[in-house]
């Protein structure tokens, strides 16, 4: 299941709803490729709230280039070396993908929650509380610059 | 267990006197097949009725007999009118247990009205019922029900909705044993009830429990009084904001060029809106493809690509290739597949991945090549061309935002307040209607979170605090560790039910199995095929005239299924007359394939293709008992007895199957054979 804190859920609560935000999933998306793009993690700790267990249509066309960007950013975090054949077909590709129904894994999904937790700490740790979604994605894309530059 | 019926004698009831032994000549044991005709008026029915009641020992339905509601006198009694009319009777039937004999004997009043009983067995003579104790659970009446049984009832399991195939499943299974475990946690659970109502601790717990029901009840009169006020309080603050939009719309005559220019400003706000609604879609949309952030993440995706390709995954060969290898006598070398050689490969094999993995991999880099490396235009550029012109417009739209406050100021009503007065004035409105949603949305959804540690004062939910009413209510009356208990027993109990489902659901698997195969071994023509067994059996094809060969099927079935250790007669009255003639012998055959006593009580027309095929294939182990009454119609056996025949008060009993055949045929010359 993709799930968000309910910390999280409650921060970005004016945004729900207001354009592009109209799924759940589309700030949880936003924690995500944050998290990801910082190779930072952090489980969720006390109540959550769950969102969906499966990419929703809109982002079906795409989701094998977000489990790509997990495992990308999973890979680096653990240090795993290129040439660690092992390791990668362990605990990347066996370990988070189920090719069964062409997505992540239960522990592929609990791990993106890790990095789309880790997502809201990053932005909440700069960020005032949202509450308007053009405001919010600009500020969004100048922290993505400064995570970028690390 | 094994229970056997050895014979049984009856004397001064209603029927015909008998004395039946079902013994071989010279042993204690029964053969095993018996057939015994009798008359119309002989007492089949009689005999069939005691030999269950001696069974169970239910002769309490044998007494209220002499106290018909309808004032009529008790079918076990004789015509007061017949010669032969006696004001006592009795039944007695001889059986074994695990070849344990045991006598039972019923014993009729007919003058005092009353039936008494008393048993014979190693232990000595007892009144009463007295089986051995480790017969009891099948000498149940609904399981003897199911052995010693007429012609109709079997037929039951088959009609549709009867219910009769589950229940006979669950006796013959004795499924009905996880029944009675489920009761006997019932009745655990209540001895415990009862228990635990004197206990000090949970006493006081119950004081906890109703101090905090008091506070839960109290928060729901003050969360309905809040609801009701609020509710009021929205209305009266939707009527004031419409009131407040009228005010604007009274505008002062000097003022109207500024109030132009206010609406034309609005307008350019709408646009301007429009706009960056369009700007943030072109952004969620760039970002669905993540590597559209930036050229750094764009470049891990085509390394990570490259890296899978120089470590060769997934690989031309897929982890199932060598586990089927193994399986093959010679590995691919030509060599024998030796136990090292499997080894060593399964060992390797680690190194690949399985096909479904494989050809996910595979996707994922062709999505590498489609959407990264061949992408024509520059979407991370684009992307930051958009960033800034959202920029731009999230500061034009503040500037905007501002000249409107401005020029609202400078606008005066006809009532001579400015548009911002009354703008504030509907903000603050809109605030407190915010609040008051706020307040309603929590008052009619579900808390998730709420649970029995939640204060009353955190409990926002009407439907919540109810629940937890009615929650400490139930503690409340069970006591906490009752409540506790309960709970854990009814988890049990889903359990135990789980189990029995299962249990059933197998066997009836293996029923339908072997009921078909018998059936068609049975019935050459007009096949019948069982498809279900439910509440009762469902199949496919067959006749009317089939229908107690299925049930017949179904018991014998289910029987020798279910009765591995055990083995039970099969007495039945009337086995025949519910057949048609088409399946009477193949029905028959198949009884004397069973290796069960088998013992059946006939009457009239249900001899031909019956009893000669039973007595021809199971000879000598049958014992055959033609049974007739002292009447005018046969007289003449007892004019000119057979030399084996055994007179009795108003009966005589000839034994052999000769003379069965033979009795009472219709024309007058066989009648004279005789």
């Amino acid at each position: 299941m993709f799930r968000v804190s309910t910390q999280a859920q409650t921060w970005v609560k004016s945004l729900l709803g207001q354009d592009p935000f109209k799924l759940s999933i589309d700030i949880y998306y936003i924690f995500c490729l944050t998290g990801l793009a910082a190779e930072e993690i952090k489980e969720i700790e006390g109540a959550s709230h769950d969102i969906l267990d499966y990419f929703p249509t809109p982002y079906q066309d795409h989701q094998r280039l977000i489990i790509n960007f997990l495992l990308i950013s999973e890979k680096n975090r653990l240090g795993i070396a290129n040439e660690d054949k092992d390791r990668i077909k362990k605990e990347l590709i066996e370990k988070f993908i189920d090719p069964n129904i062409n997505s992540l894994t239960s522990s592929g999904r609990s791990r993106l929650n890790d990095y789309a937790n880790a997502g809201h700490r990053i932005l909440s740790g700069k960020m005032a509380t949202p509450g308007n979604a053009a405001v919010f994605l600009e500020v969004w894309l100048n922290e993505m610059k400064e995570i970028e530059k690390k | 267990m094994e229970i056997k019926i050895h014979g049984w004698e009856s004397k001064g009831i209603a029927g015909v006197d008998m004395e039946i032994d079902l013994n071989k000549p010279g042993t204690k044991t029964p053969t095993k097949i018996a057939m015994l005709w009798l008359d119309s008026g002989g007492g089949k029915t009689t005999t069939h009725e005691l030999i269950k009641a001696s069974l169970t020992g239910q002769i309490h339905k044998l007494e209220a007999e002499y106290n018909r509601d309808d004032g009529k006198p008790s079918k076990y009694e004789r015509k007061r009118n017949e010669r032969n009319y006696k004001d006592t009777g009795s039944f007695i039937l001889k059986v074994s247990f695990d070849e344990k004999y045991c006598v039972f004997t019923i014993d009729f009043d007919h003058k005092a009205k009353t039936v008494d009983m008393h048993t014979k067995s190693a232990a000595g003579h007892q009144d009463g019922y007295a089986p051995p104790t480790a017969a009891l659970t099948y000498l149940q009446p609904k399981f003897v029900d199911l052995f010693i049984l007429d012609g109709e009832h079997a037929k039951k399991a088959i009609k549709e909705n009867s219910g009769m195939a589950d229940v006979t499943l669950n006796t013959i299974y004795q499924l009905d044993r996880f029944d009675d475990i489920n009761d006997s946690l019932d009745k655990y659970f209540q001895d415990e009830k009862l228990k635990s109502r004197g206990n000090l601790s949970d006493k006081a717990k119950i004081t906890q429990i109703e101090n905090r029901i008091t506070a839960l009840k109290a928060r729901r009169t003050k969360l309905s009084t809040e609801m009701r006020l609020n509710s009021k309080k929205k209305l009266d603050l939707e009527a004031k904001k419409r009131l407040l939009k009228k005010e604007k719309e009274g505008i002062n005559k000097d003022d109207q060029n500024k109030r132009d220019r206010l609406n034309k400003e609005v307008d350019n706000l709408k646009i301007l809106n429009d706009e960056i609604d369009l700007i943030k879609k072109e952004i969620f949309d760039l970002l669905k493809k993540p590597h559209h952030l930036s050229k750094s993440i764009t470049k891990s995706f085509i390394k990570f690509t490259e890296n899978l390709r120089k470590l060769d995954l997934p690989g031309d060969s897929a982890k199932e290739f060598f586990q089927n290898l193994v399986k093959t006598p010679k590995c691919v070398c030509n060599e024998p597949m030796t136990d090292a050689r499997k080894k060593i490969i399964l060992i390797n094999s680690n190194d690949y991945i399985g096909t479904a993995h494989s050809n996910f991999a595979s996707s994922m880099k062709q999505d590498v090549r489609d959407f990264i490396i061949n992408e024509k235009e520059d979407s991370q550029d684009r992307l930051a061309e958009c960033h800034a012109k959202l920029s731009e417009k999230n500061e034009e739209l503040l500037k905007q935002k501002r000249l409107i406050e401005g020029l609202s100021k400078n606008v005066k009503t006809a009532t001579g307040r400015s548009f911002e007065e009354i703008d504030n004035d509907i903000a603050e409105c809109d605030r407190i209607i915010g609040q008051i949603d706020q307040f309603i949305d929590n008052y009619n959804a579900p808390d998730s979170t709420a649970n029995e540690s939640t204060r009353p004062k955190d409990v926002n939910s009407y439907s919540v605090i109810q629940a937890l009413i009615k929650q400490a209510e139930a503690k409340r009356n069970l006591g906490h560790e009752m409540h506790n208990k309960q709970l854990k027993i009814e988890e049990m109990k889903e359990f135990i039910e789980e189990i029995k489902n299962e249990a059933k659901e197998k066997y009836k698997e293996e029923l339908i199995v072997a009921m078909n195969s018998e059936l068609d071994r049975i019935i050459e023509d007009d096949k019948v095929v069982i498809t279900s067994i439910g509440s009762d059996i469902d199949y496919d094809g067959g006749s009317t005239g089939q229908g107690l060969v299925i049930a017949y099927v179904f018991l014998i079935k289910a029987f020798e299924q279910a009765n591995k250790a055990n083995k039970f007669p099969l007495l039945v009255d009337s086995p025949a007359a519910p057949i048609g003639p088409t399946y009477r012998e193949a029905v028959a055959l198949m009884i004397t394939k069973l290796s069960n006593q088998y013992v059946c009580l006939l009457q009239g027309g249900e001899r031909e293709w019956w009893c000669e095929t039973l007595y021809e294939n199971s000879k000598p182990d049958i014992s055959v008992f033609t049974i007739f009454k002292e009447t005018k119609r046969y007289q003449k056996y007892f004019d000119n007895p057979h030399e084996k025949l055994k007179k009795f008060d108003n009966s005589g009993i000839v034994k052999g199957y000769d003379f069965l055949a033979k009795f009472d045929t219709k024309t007058k010359k066989e009648a004279k054979d005789v």
